[in-house]
């Protein structure tokens, strides 16, 4: 009896655990569901509030939330997450990149900053969005403290070396709140190494593909795989790869007119006009493209000969392809949609027998130059050796990079901008290899090896704060 | 006529210590509305059992966040408000929890009310959100609350629950903003610093600049001015406790003399 009466008990507690377990979720969901709009405003209204602090409300037009790209750089971001980058455009017309960086060097724990650059390189304004810094010494570095920030405001960095973003201490001109030497110097020298090599890559940045686009999100659920499975690809890369990968399988395929279309127009809602004038501005740089493709399709047991019509039945869709789209562009978006997945799939995998002997090689070149500058970092000795071999390495992607922004001019249409993006880049990476975007990707590539030298370097930096510390 | 049932069931489900307590009440006045003794509760929370002062719970938050006022004021409401919510749910469900589950159950309900209360102020309060960070969770784990669960609201009808709840909360916001005040005032020579970050754009009108520093005072920013001040405010109810003793003591001694005076006269 005893036994029985155990077992009731137990069991009826187990049910009145699960149900109070039950209406206290409940409860919880409901705030939730009702609250989560609010919140989510409230995040947007935070974010905008804090990108207006660092961006001149006169000089942009537009609304940076729905202008953004996410990219993971280490050179930029100071960790190896994934982070958006905000762009203002003063009539279509870049004006400044914002972005997040942060740095383990502080007294205590990270300072996460939000900085603006414009087009020139010129600081926009920097704000700390978060640190732990000590109160009163350390934490001047926030705007409600003290108005340290506002020095950098139209300040250039020139070089790794420029004195203008050392603190006093390091001998240059910033200057260092008293009794406090660690937290200026952590948040210059992060500021220095952000600002210098988002401003030598600034419109190669620029014209990445947007990633927040407007309002019409909610409405296509089939557009959500398409955007779960770019980020697989290399974001520099994911532009070029459709063209490219659907030259590749009309060879063995015989692939209908349709699916070049899909592949053609995939990767982003092609308006006519974009494409109309893609050609015109690529028409020098269509023989390289030409070139380019016979290379990449002689590997698959196919004559030149074969290839060529196709290559001019590829460029024959481009073109044809806007009348089509333009007819009924929005009807065949749908389908085309429906045709991506599978699409970008084997593009994906397509494009991944490709890549990969490149990026190998690539990564040769980097390899000899990135290590430096990631070891280099910490003793001024070698810091002029390695602006020299960092320096050329960028400055060969700028004129490309340049071309990329004179062509932006005459579309003048943000969607213009980005099929030009999809259109230039294949042009400019198969003919020279070691050139911007496969820089840009073998950054990535290379990032894992200058990883280790990073964590020698934070073993040395992470040495020096013991010493100084007394000074703090 | 609820309540009283409820009285009369909490006698006899009261299997644990502390009969004493519950009897009194119902026994000394079976009323249900009468039987809440508002001043002894009131006096209980503010000042003779007040969880900051006298039980010294909740402690964590009490430091951290105290310094500045309004900083203060905002936990201090978030806590009240999952006090007397907790206690009035905790109270009226008591009947139907049994002994064995019922720190999971006080548990899972201050939780959700506290998530509950987080996500409120993250939409509607988002600056104080910010600034208070982590310690809105972590009222979940403020000792006060489980503590007059436990000890109150499982034991005593729902409106004394509430009531309870509510004095205690204000006894705990009181403490909070007396170190919020002063760690302030010393420490950056402001009071209600911030303010709008709680009332909306109106409140920055009533920031006051009481005095300037070069620099700021870094010991009452710092949690050890939080601990120091709390040592001050504990020594400074002692004393007045022990001089309404004292007084007590005198008044009882003065009329023992006069009741001699007059029957020797």
């Amino acid at each position: 009896m005893s036994k029985n009466l155990l077992i009731f008990t137990s069991k009826k507690n187990a049910l009145l655990l699960s149900a109070f377990a039950a209406v206290c979720t409940l409860l919880v969901s409901i705030t939730y569901v009702l609250t989560a709009p609010v919140i989510e405003k409230q995040a947007q209204q935070d974010l905008l509030n804090k990108l207006n602090q660092v961006l001149v409300p006169t000089k942009f037009d537009n609304n940076p939330l729905e202008n953004c790209f996410r990219l993971t750089d280490y050179n930029i971001f100071g960790d190896e997450q994934q982070h958006v980058i905000y762009r203002a455009t003063m009539q279509d017309k870049p004006y400044a990149l914002v972005f997040q960086t942060q740095t383990l060097k502080g007294y205590n724990g990270l300072i996460k900053m939000m900085v603006a650059v414009d087009q020139k390189g010129k600081v926009q304004g920097v704000r700390a969005l978060k640190h732990q810094e000590t109160p009163g010494l350390g934490d001047k570095i926030d705007l409600e403290k003290s108005d340290w920030v506002l020095s950098f405001n139209n300040m250039n960095v020139t070089s790794e070396q420029d004195k203008n973003w050392f603190v006093k201490k390091d001998s240059g001109y910033v200057d260092q709140f008293t009794g406090a030497t660690i937290t200026p110097r952590a948040v210059v020298n992060q500021l220095r190494h952000s600002i210098l090599y988002v401003t030598l890559n600034f419109n190669s940045l620029f014209t990445q593909e947007n990633q927040c686009e407007p309002a019409p999100i909610p409405v296509e659920p089939v557009n959500e795989p398409e955007i779960l499975i770019e980020p697989e690809i290399e974001t520099q890369d994911s532009a070029l790869i459709p063209e490219e990968a659907a030259s590749e399988q009309t060879t063995p395929e015989e692939a209908t007119t349709e699916a070049k279309e899909a592949e053609n127009t995939a990767p982003e809602i092609v308006t006519p006009e974009a494409v109309t004038d893609t050609p015109v501005t690529n028409s020098g740089e269509t023989e390289s493209k030409t070139e380019s493709k016979t290379e990449g399709t002689t590997p698959e047991n196919t004559s030149t000969e074969a290839t060529k019509p196709e290559i001019e039945g590829a460029t024959a869709t481009e073109v044809t392809t806007p009348e089509n789209t333009g007819a009924d562009s929005k009807a065949e978006d749908a389908e085309t949609d429906v045709a991506k997945p599978d699409a970008v799939k084997a593009e994906a995998e397509s494009s991944n027998t490709e890549n990969k002997p490149e990026s190998t090689s690539d990564t040769a070149k980097p390899a000899d130059t990135k290590p430096k500058a990631a070891t280099e970092d910490a003793k001024d000795e070698d810091k002029a050796a390695k602006v020299e071999i960092a320096k050329p390495e960028v400055e060969a992607a700028k004129p490309k990079a340049e071309d990329s922004s004179t062509d932006e001019a005459k579309p003048a249409k943000a969607e213009a901008d980005k099929v030009e993006t999809k259109d230039e880049e294949p042009v400019t990476k198969p003919a020279e290899s070691s050139d911007e975007t496969p820089s840009a990707s073998s950054d990535k590539a290379s990032d894992k090896e200058s990883d280790e030298d990073s964590e020698k370097d934070a073993v040395d930096e992470s040495e020096t704060p013991k010493k100084e510390v007394p000074n703090d | 006529m609820t309540n009283t049932t409820t009285s009369e069931d909490i006698v006899a489900d009261d299997h644990n210590a502390n009969e004493d307590v519950s009897s009194e009440v119902t026994e000394k006045k079976p009323n249900p509305f009468t039987l809440v003794d508002w001043s002894t509760i009131a006096k209980e929370g503010l000042w003779k059992n007040n969880p900051a002062l006298v039980q010294l719970l909740g402690l964590c938050p009490l430091l951290a966040v105290t310094n500045t006022f309004i900083n203060a004021l905002g936990l201090g409401i978030a806590t009240m408000l999952v006090l007397i919510v907790s206690n009035l749910t905790i109270s009226l469900v008591k009947d139907w929890v049994t002994k064995e589950i019922r720190i999971p159950v006080f548990i899972m309900i201050i939780a959700s009310f506290v998530t509950i209360v987080e996500l409120l102020m993250n939409a509607y309060t988002y600056g104080l959100y910010l600034s208070l960070g982590i310690f809105i969770p972590l009222i979940v784990t403020n000792c006060a609350i489980i503590g007059r669960a436990e000890a109150f609201a499982s034991k005593n009808p729902p409106i004394n629950a509430a009531f309870d709840g509510f004095m205690m909360g204000l006894g705990f916001m009181f403490i909070l903003l007396i170190l919020g005040g002063v760690r302030e005032i010393l420490g950056q020579g402001t009071l209600f610093y911030g303010a709008h970050l709680l009332f909306g754009e109106w409140a920055n009108d009533i920031e006051l600049q009481i005095f300037q520093f070069d620099q700021q005072f870094l010991l009452a920013i710092l949690p050890p001015g939080a601990f120091i001040g709390m040592g001050f405010i504990i020594a400074g109810k002692n004393y007045l406790d022990n001089k309404q003793l004292d007084n007590q003591k005198n008044k009882k001694a003065n009329k023992v003399e006069r009741a001699r005076v007059t029957t020797v006269n």
